[in-house]
């Protein structure tokens, strides 16, 4: 038998429980903590690695093509092609260093609280660094 | 002291599947790009006016066609693995995943084959 109180509450779990609510962590509203914003941003930028390896490969191959311009195919001296690999030197250094981070993890190593924070404030640094540098000496 | 069931034993299921093989691979294949990566970056600001002349010159140097032959094996498997390991998260249809996967593996396959063609024929100047 169902009592009127059980009915009760399975009429108060329709009306609270069953609506389309979303599901938590509400990434709108909550702010990711460092460690997750680093997480995800490996993987945002292994899909940029993924595309700038296509474009290598169609850059290899229509060098290759002895019909192509000449000019065209310096078209990397342009200030497009500089941002390009501007673009791709900062993905590759942001997950190189996390790469790095991802091994030393791997071998069991820096799991501390603190050690965490500190590896993640030194891949950003880096990436900046190196980035700067390599910016430096593209344009010059 | 091993989680798996005996039935995930029988059946093939479980942790032994292809993951150990998978994990490791995407972290060997991480340092090789680590260091022709590096090696790559380096070559493209040592071309001191980016002319077609000189790239030219750079593609028939051999020790330049094996390590780019290399970087394109290692970054095309590394990419392979990858993207393999993202689709598997955010794909849950059984069909268009493996439709997916398949696929990956084949362009993956494809520019591989075409990157280390072109590099030959750069090197051969033909
Ligand atoms: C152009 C070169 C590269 C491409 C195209 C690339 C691409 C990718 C992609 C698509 C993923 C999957 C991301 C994910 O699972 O969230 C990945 C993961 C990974 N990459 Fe790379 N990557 C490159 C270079 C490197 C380098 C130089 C390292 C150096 C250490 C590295 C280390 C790793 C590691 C350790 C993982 C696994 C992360 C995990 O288990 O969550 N990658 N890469």
């Amino acid at each position: 038998m169902v009592t009127g109180k059980e009915l009760e509450g399975a009429l108060i779990f329709e009306q609270t429980m069953n609506k389309e609510r979303p599901l938590s962590p509400h990434l709108q509203i909550y702010r990711l903590p460092l460690c997750a914003l680093l997480s995800i941003f490996h993987r945002i930028t292994g899909v940029i690695l993924t595309l700038g390896f296509l474009v290598f490969v169609i850059w290899l191959y229509q060098l290759t093509d002895s019909d192509y311009p000449k000019e065209a195919s310096v078209i990397f001296n342009g200030i497009f092609f500089k941002i390009l690999l501007l673009g791709w030197a900062f993905a590759f250094f942001y997950h190189l260093g996390n790469g790095l981070r991802h091994l030393v993890w791997d071998a069991g190593k820096g799991f501390e609280k603190s050690q965490i924070e500190l590896g993640g404030m030194i891949v950003i640094f880096a990436t900046l660094i190196l980035t700067a540098i390599y910016a430096f000496l593209v344009i010059f | 002291m091993s989680l798996r069931s005996p039935l995930s034993k029988v059946s093939y299921l479980g942790s032994a599947k292809a993951g150990f093989s998978h994990w490791w691979s995407q972290r060997v294949s991480a340092i090789a790009i680590a260091l022709l990566g590096i090696w790559l970056l380096i070559e493209i600001i040592a071309w001191p006016n980016f002319s077609y002349s000189e790239l030219m010159s750079w593609f028939q140097n051999p020790i330049t066609a094996v390590l780019l032959i290399l970087t394109i094996i290692s970054v095309a498997y590394h990419s392979k693995l990858g993207i393999e390991v993202i689709v598997e998260d955010y794909v849950h249809n059984k069909g268009i995943k493996t439709m997916v996967l398949v696929s990956s593996t084949l362009i993956h396959l494809f520019l591989s084959a075409l990157g280390i063609f072109s590099v030959f024929i750069l090197f051969f100047g033909i």
